[in-house]
């Protein structure tokens, strides 16, 4: 059943299109980081600029974080999948090139035509911006998102398609029947678990994104056409909630995949990795209420179900995989290689991350806290020291040498300043958020400036090992091997 | 389904639409959200009979399958405006090629699907089902009446009508691919 199907005879078109995608995600990312650095900074008077391009910028980095999260989530998807099922290489680059006709709109929408709503883009802000941007600039916005995920849907009806026709339904795939049948095989991938429980929950968030993304146009040159906000609400954070969340759980399977090399042990299925998986599929989709918990209006049964899942949504993938990981390094004889360096460090940052994030997602606490900056300090935890690293402990193993033997110190130097830069950086939002600093605000009273200040130092040097990653993954590059 | 069970079904609607299309065009719901399917269904159903004694259509289904893809949706899209409910109520040309569009729209439809690449009938299952999300949650906000022939009550209840259609469909299709039974070609 778990045979691969396809030869690891390196296929040159895919990797080509591979290599693309690693380029594109890598001078994203930095870029990004960059765009994330300056706001710290002008929150911390060290640079000045005017409220109107902090928004911009602010949308610019939402946007851009969420949508090249995704893109190096789908790299690192399709990489393993199609060791186990025959996927479609020009659908793979189909998604790339949407992908970059969707960003090339987006930066449009918030550099030209000065659209900052955040990426959120919450009915009614696109179509009332009081003069700031045109209904043009939001709808090319707006458009750019739409044309965005169109290509992820492009590639996960592939993988669809591929599952399919190996498994015969994703139930199956998902490993349900093992579950029920109480036979469990343990050869089958955890890579084909986890890429079904990613296109059932993105397909249908890519859907409800699909919904309120084209009534937001509608609304846009049709003004008359009133949307009920609660719901475009709950559309929109449904869609953001599924995507980010996603891009993570296509991420770990560089752990499950990559992790065993560096240790010597298999990554085998179990019951309470199958059962684990099968309930996220269905606590992801059903959770997203937690971001809502500050709209009094919303029916008081979603927002208990929104702190009770909150609390269980993220634990059983988490358990099983930091469980598993641990399971995979105790008393081992561990390669400690920087990929190895990298994966366990983002096994950390997931399961480190997801504490402020329950904390946050307590109906009292989220009261006080929400409007903080205690909310990014927990998504960049978890996206920046958990899904990070996955995706750059995921290159730099691709990118070996068949042979390579010897360790590059000055990257081993960079993975400490790294870890240390990003996890002060990420202290410094949670402990301004406990001080009650508010979040998506341009300018901040007097008394917060040394935080951003701290925070924008911080900030700096995680961006300055990125962009040392960033070389030294762009100067290996040619290595990238698909049978790595 | 079996060529008997769809013999006998077109058998029995043909006469059910042509005898209630009085009935069904006295309400915007039951225009556009029963007679409009159902006329498309018929004609499904008349392909697939024709496909099991002519098996050269198999052959032309093949061959035209882009056109045929593009007639069925674009008849489809196109009776999909109120406008034109309303002109079929009044002009008799605009009727009678909503009988002959729409059956030709469901023939085209059941020729071409079985040559379509997966990932383009995935595609048009799901924005088959935004689009019935889409233009129900419209027609529940929309505030004036978009058929002079409808009253905007009905045009709010046709919007109810939809979403539920959209639900069923989502089950429908959740559940055929989470449960399976057909591999994927």
């Amino acid at each position: 059943m778990t045979t691969r199907t396809q030869s690891v005879t390196a296929q040159p078109r895919e990797r080509l299109y591979l290599q693309l995608y690693i380029a594109t995600t890598l001078a994203i990312f930095v870029l990004m980081m960059l765009a994330g650095v300056v706001m710290r900074a002008v929150q911390g008077t060290y640079i000045h600029m005017s409220p109107d391009w902090f928004y911009q910028i602010m949308t610019l980095h939402g946007a851009g974080m969420v949508g090249i999260a995704g893109l190096a989530g789908v790299s690192i998807m399709w990489y393993f999948l199609r060791r186990y099922v025959s996927l479609t290489p020009g659908l793979f680059l189909a998604n790339l090139i949407l992908f970059i006709i969707g960003v090339v709109m987006i930066l449009g929408a918030i550099l030209l035509g000065k659209f900052g709503g955040g990426w959120t883009f919450l009915y009614p802000l696109p179509a009332k911006s009081m003069g700031l941007w045109s209904h043009n600039a939001a709808a090319a916005y707006v458009g750019g998102l739409l044309v965005i995920g169109i290509g992820f849907l492009l590639f996960y009806l592939d993988v669809a398609r591929a599952l399919l026709a190996k498994y015969g339904s994703l139930g199956r795939a998902l490993g349900v029947n093992q579950l029920i049948s109480g036979r469990i095989d343990t050869d089958h991938p955890p890579t084909v678990v986890a890429s079904t429980m990613v296109l059932i929950v993105n397909t249908i968030g890519t859907l409800a994104g699909a919904v309120i993304l084209v009534l937001t146009l509608v609304n846009l040159y049709y003004p008359t056409m009133q949307i009920d906000a609660l719901w475009a609400k709950n559309l929109i954070y449904f869609f953001g909630h599924v995507f980010i969340n996603a891009t993570i759980y296509m991420a770990v399977i560089a752990v499950y995949e990559l992790l065993p090399k560096y240790t010597g042990r298999p990554w085998k299925v179990t019951r309470p990795f199958l059962a684990a998986w099968s309930a996220s599929t269905l606590m992801v989709i059903i959770v997203y209420p937690h971001h809502l918990l500050m709209d009094m209006v919303m029916p008081d049964w979603m927002l208990v179900l929104g702190q009770v899942i909150s609390y269980l949504s993220g634990i059983p993938v988490l358990l099983v995989t930091t469980y598993g990981a641990l399971v995979q390094i105790h008393h081992a004889k561990v390669r400690w290689d920087t990929p190895a360096k990298f994966l366990i460090l983002a096994v950390f940052g997931w399961a480190a991350g997801v504490v402020p994030a329950i904390i946050d997602g307590t109906i009292v606490v989220n009261q006080v806290m929400h409007n903080t900056l205690w909310v990014p300090g927990h998504f960049h935890f978890y996206l920046l020291l958990g899904m990070l690293p996955m995706v750059l402990g995921f290159l730099f193993h691709i990118s070996r040498h068949e042979n390579e033997t010897t360790k590059d110190r000055s990257v081993g130097m960079g993975f400490w300043i790294f870890m240390v830069s990003a996890l002060l950086f990420i202290f410094m939002f949670l402990y301004s958020g406990v001080m009650s600093v508010p979040r998506r605000w341009a300018e901040h009273l007097a008394a917060w400036i040394p935080y951003d200040q701290w925070a924008a130092l911080f900030g700096l040097v995680v961006l300055l090992s990125m962009l040392f990653f960033t070389v030294k993954l762009l100067a290996r590059l040619t290595h990238i091997r698909l049978e790595a | 389904m079996t060529d008997n069970f769809r013999q006998a079904m077109f058998v029995m609607l043909v006469p059910v639409i042509i005898i209630s299309h009085h009935w069904l065009e006295t309400s915007m719901t039951s225009h556009m959200a029963v007679q409009l399917p159902l006329l498309v269904f018929v004609g499904a159903l008349f392909a697939g009979l024709l496909q099991t004694y002519s098996p050269r259509l198999v052959v032309f289904g093949q061959r035209y399958r882009i056109s045929l893809l593009l007639y069925s949706l674009f008849t489809i899209s196109l009776w999909m405006l109120p406008r034109l409910l309303d002109a079929a109520l009044y002009q008799s040309s605009i009727a009678f090629l909503k009988w002959l569009s729409l059956p030709l729209a469901g023939i085209s439809l059941v020729l071409c699907w079985r040559h379509l690449p997966f990932v383009l009938r995935g595609i048009l299952h799901l924005e088959l089902l935004a689009t019935l999300l889409r233009l129900g949650w419209l027609y529940l906000i929309a505030p004036q009446r978009y058929c002079v022939s409808y009253g905007i009550n009905d045009q709010q209840q046709l919007g109810h009508v939809l979403l539920g259609y959209a639900a069923v469909y989502g089950l429908f299709l959740a559940s055929s691919v989470l449960l399976g039974g057909r591999r994927a070609n």
